[in-house]
């Protein structure tokens, strides 16, 4: 698509003034998001009475200590492997439910299967904040405040109606000839899930499970709810936690330096999957 | 094999035992509470105890029609929607453009700065702004300082004004690099053929963008608008984070001061668990009425019942 106007219709200086314009919008907002991380990168290091007596000042000596006091005193620790285990189940079992259960509604006629489909469709119309205070209350009566496992069933839950939705389509586009030649071939109803559709579905089972993980490791408002003590907490709430303790707190080098702690891995797995997340935005994407 | 004329099989034992796990999860951990905070809504109900319940009918709704700060609450949603929105669809179509403009170099680095705020956690980007945003230590006022503007130095999320401000402006950092990406995918429909064509028969890009892709992109900026819409109404962790309502309730949205009521986030407990989930239900009267619209607008007919 480039090619050159044959008679440029407007003098070449009002054009290069255009494109000027443009990578000065471009380079504003991309460097305030530079500028932002590298701000909140070197204050991290300095000392709180640096922090204080000159914003922009670099620090004097790397404070390596902010990280391990924020390491330490916010039990950091536990909020990374509850993050990661809760995240890594969720989405594992989120894959698989989604998978089966797509898998039969996209390719199978059976009484019930529209109104199903609907139903779990219709989840990704309901914000999240409709249900926590039942939820809330579910989990009081039957004492599973704190309960991680059952934290976990609820992301599973929620992450149902965007996999079944994308994945769904993608049963749906392969050919029915597949099906057709494994059966010849002597192979069960099982057999033509696991060893012709599933592997053929990959690329959007591995799309969802990306926008899964990134939501669920993002996920805060049900934690508020559903978990509160201390050693229980996820990552995002241990944020919430230092917002809330900052106040009173005047150790507000820990605090940011537990903020670098927090985003450097979501930032690694963008760096990592930034095609990935760009390219599956168009299947939809959500955030709560 | 039994093939009906919809190109779907018929029953097997796989259809049970596929499809019953995730029903039953779903059924109990979010239908159920989907449906029984409409039932909750009908309750006054102080506490935790169930016996304190009292079903009131919809009484919970006309107090929240006269609630002042339900009202600021939907002022400031619209604020966020309306003035985000005329900030962030400009920005977004600029840069989409730019990105698939072949003069533009650099592109691979201005996608990367523009998008990854979108992938952080609320809390993440609530956090980062409010350090940059602190009166005294803040990245915002220590540049006013430096150029010599020191006094529009201001307690930016003290204030009213320049906290919804705030609210606004961080709302869309998180998310312009999504529209953005949204958009370009939409630019890439576009026959290349009739954009070269234009070209061919002397038309700037500033005329091919005006005249031809504005026009083609128009149902995929529906779309867009409405996912705004939507996110706009869901709005809560840059609020909760940033501002937790205040100065003076002054910047509540619906989710917060709904959280306010149900619990007891800053001040004093509240739990009042019947009005929070009123306002819950009256979110998602206006979720549902812009997700209607999506659904409406959405090109691709990708759900086929």
């Amino acid at each position: 698509m480039n090619t050159e106007p044959a008679a440029p219709a407007r003098p070449a200086f009002g054009r290069s003034l255009a494109y000027t314009l443009i990578y000065l919008a471009l380079i504003a907002w991309s460097g305030l998001s530079l500028f932002s991380l590298f701000w909140v990168l070197f204050s991290s290091f300095k000392t709180n009475r640096e922090l204080f007596a000159d914003v922009w000042a670099l620090p004097a000596s790397l404070q390596w200590d902010n990280y391990v006091s924020a390491w330490q005193t916010t039990h950091m620790d536990r909020f990374f492997l509850n993050s990661v285990a809760v995240s890594a189940a969720a989405v594992l079992l989120t894959a698989g439910l989604a998978a089966m259960s797509s898998y039969v509604l996209a390719r199978f006629s059976f009484l019930g299967r529209r109104p199903i489909l609907v139903a779990l469709l219709a989840g990704l119309a309901i914000p999240l904040q409709l249900i926590t205070i039942p939820l809330f209350l579910l989990f009081t009566r039957w004492r599973l405040i704190n309960s991680l496992p059952a934290l976990t069933l609820v992301y599973v839950a929620i992450s149902l109606p965007f996999s079944v939705f994308v994945l769904t389509g993608f049963f749906r586009s392969l050919p029915r000839e597949l099906e057709e030649v494994a059966v010849l071939d002597g192979a069960n109803e099982y057999q033509i899930f696991w060893q012709v559709m599933l592997p053929l579905v990959r690329p959007g089972l591995f799309t969802v499970s990306i926008f899964n993980f990134l939501n669920i490791w993002n996920e805060y408002l049900l934690a508020l709810m559903l978990l509160s003590k201390p050693e229980n907490m996820t990552v995002p709430m241990g944020l919430y936690a230092l917002r809330v303790t900052q106040g009173a707190a005047a150790d507000w080098v820990s605090m940011i330096a537990g903020l670098v702690i927090v985003l450097t891995p979501t930032f690694l797995f963008f760096l990592v999957f930034q095609n990935r997340i760009a390219g599956g935005l168009t299947a939809g994407a959500l955030k709560g | 094999m039994q093939a009906t004329t919809s190109g779907r099989r018929k029953g097997r034992s796989i259809i049970v035992a596929f499809l019953a796990p995730t029903v039953l999860l779903y059924l109990v951990l979010f239908a159920y509470p989907s449906v029984e905070s409409l039932r909750l809504s009908l309750y006054d109900w102080k506490g935790l105890n169930p016996d304190n319940a009292r079903f009131v009918g919809l009484d919970n709704f006309a107090e929240a029609v006269q609630d002042r700060w339900v009202a600021v609450s939907l002022r400031n949603m619209a604020l966020i929607i309306v003035a985000g929105g005329a900030l962030l669809f400009p920005l977004a179509l600029l840069f989409a453009a730019a990105l698939l403009n072949d003069r533009i170099k650099a592109k691979a680095l201005f996608r990367t700065l523009i998008f990854f705020p979108y992938i952080l956690s609320g809390p993440g980007v609530g956090l980062l702004w409010t350090f940059i945003l602190n009166p005294s230590f803040g990245a915002l006022n220590g540049v006013l300082r430096l150029v010599g503007l020191g006094a529009w130095a201001q307690p930016w999320l003290g204030q009213p004004a320049t906290a919804l401000g705030a609210i606004i402006f961080v709302s869309i950092w998180w998310s312009l690099g999504f529209y953005m990406l949204y958009l370009v995918a939409g630019m890439q429909t576009i026959p290349t053929e009739i954009l070269d064509a234009a070209r061919v028969d002397g038309a700037h890009e500033g005329q091919l963008f005006f005249s031809i892709t504005l026009p083609i992109l128009r149902d995929f900026l529906a779309v867009a608008v409405v996912l705004w819409i939507i996110e706009g109404l869901k709005t809560f962790a840059v609020v909760f984070l940033l501002t937790q309502g205040g100065p003076a309730n002054q910047t509540h949205v619906l989710t917060t001061y709904m959280m306010r009521m149900a619990f007891q986030t800053g001040g004093a407990p509240v739990l009042r668990l019947g009005y929070g989930t009123s306002l819950a239900v009256i979110l998602l009267f206006f979720v549902v009425l812009a997700a209607l619209l999506y659904f409406r607008l959405s090109r691709e007919e990708a759900i086929e019942y």
